[in-house]
């Protein structure tokens, strides 16, 4: 059971949430050179452990692209794109640790932009709760005049975060399968900006981006999830999917 | 800007078998390298290298016989979540005090409810990983986390994890831009402090 119900006179259908499931992803922009980008690079470095380089599972290296896993974060990189990822939420200090020794080293590299993200999978109890999620998000009347069974596949709202340096947020709802709601939060910033012109000042930001904004990042992104479902589901719980 | 903004997402998804018809994009792929003079126009495009893809062979002949890596698609690299997980109960981040008599002393930073007090205990150096036993040394940083972990089956352990935070060596450059910054700050200090 992903959630339990709290009785509140006010909000009978309140919810607390803990993600069933959970991934956290730092994506970065900029011109990367793949094929650098090995297991043993890593560890030769001193940011993962020589035990885990070797033992590391490699789907693919090349002068392209880049994918492999070392321990529990996956590294990702294109000539245009680095992303590590881990699918485990105890590894999102070190996936964040890893990041930043990774620009560290890079400090040549010209950086874009780089994005937090913050993947939830939350089953919900019942299936009506499940429809109301997308009832609520995308009301169903327009749709209805259009065609039968409308039903919401995903939806991506952006917009700005108060008291934050994050050029948008984005907030990603997906549907999926068993009762299951996605809710990606991505909080980009632009590193390439007027202001920003050398690469040493787009390093700087994005290590400081790391340093500074990540715990409270964690944080918004498990109470944007909280507050985006906690919302009491209709009484008048629709027929209709999701 | 908007596509730039997009591209910062995870590759995280969750299955959905609707929407695996969606068109690709060419540069979704990453391509064999074939002698210029050799590319053929239709190989550039993605349906043609979807129906490679689809044959099942492992690799495909120009013309000439060589060999040729068949291309990756990239969105086939899309992370799923596996069935088994670990659901996080609490996570600290730990500074070493000191190491004493097979004991790791520290000071615990709740980092699930950062309004908890810093806190201190005493952990057994056996129970951290043996790589990570060269770094722990007064300072240095470790995270201790405990919570459940699920398995598909339905079967539920107790999970703990200690890791020892890593940090690259700093360059000899950098050593030397602190060490100015620091002159420069010990500077503006008065003389008599």
């Amino acid at each position: 059971m992903s959630h339990r119900w709290i009785p509140d006179a006010r909000r009978v259908d309140l919810v607390v949430i803990e993600p069933d499931r959970e991934s956290f992803a730092i994506v970065v922009l900029g011109d990367f050179n793949p094929s650098i980008f090995q297991p043993l690079w890593f560890s030769l470095n001193g940011l993962v452990p020589d035990e885990e380089a070797k033992t590391a599972d490699i789907s693919v290296i090349h002068k392209q692209f880049a994918s492999f896993s070392i321990g529990k974060i996956l590294v990702q990189v294109d000539d245009s794109r680095l992303g590590l990822t881990t699918i485990e939420s105890s590894q999102g200090p070190i996936l964040r640790d890893l990041a930043i020794g990774t620009l560290s080293i890079l400090e040549h590299t010209p950086l874009k932009a780089i994005g937090l993200n913050r993947d939830m999978v939350i089953a919900l109890d019942t299936e009506e709760a499940w429809h109301a999620v997308g009832d609520r998000l995308v009301p169903k009347s327009d749709w209805m005049q259009i065609f039968d069974r409308p039903g919401m596949r995903h939806v991506v709202v952006e917009g700005k975060r108060p008291n934050c340096s994050a050029d948008q947020l984005h907030i990603r709802i997906q549907p999926s399968a068993n009762r299951e709601v996605l809710i990606a939060v991505n909080q980009h910033y632009q590193l390439e900006t007027d202001q920003r012109k050398e690469v040493r000042d787009r390093h700087k930001e994005a290590i400081r981006v790391l340093q500074s904004d990540w715990t409270s990042f964690v944080a918004y992104s498990r109470d944007a999830a909280y507050k985006l479902l906690h919302l009491a589901p209709s009484n008048e719980c629709s027929e209709q999917e999701t | 800007m908007i596509t730039a903004i997009l591209e910062t997402f995870s590759r995280v998804d969750v299955y959905d078998a609707n929407l695996q018809t969606r068109g690709v994009r060419s540069d979704a792929w990453v391509s064999p390298e074939i002698e210029p003079e050799q590319r053929i126009s239709s190989e550039t495009t993605t349906d043609r290298l979807v129906s490679r893809l689809s044959n099942g062979s492992a690799t495909t002949m120009p013309g000439d016989g060589r060999k040729v890596s068949e291309p990756i698609r990239k969105d086939n690299l899309v992370i799923r979540f596996p069935t088994d997980h670990v659901k996080l109960l609490q996570q600290w981040e730990c500074v070493v005090l000191r190491v004493h008599d097979d004991c790791v002393e520290c000071e615990m930073h709740d980092l699930t409810d950062d309004s908890q007090p810093v806190e201190c205990a005493e952990l057994y150096l056996e129970e951290f990983n043996s790589f990570d036993k060269p770094l722990l040394c007064e300072g240095a940083v470790f995270y201790w986390s405990i919570g459940h972990e699920i398995k598909r089956t339905g079967q539920v352990r107790r999970y703990s994890e200690l890791r020892v935070r890593r940090m690259p060596q700093l360059s000899s450059l950098k050593k030397r831009e602190i060490s100015e910054r620091a002159k420069q700050l010990s500077e503006l200090l008065p003389s008599n402090l």
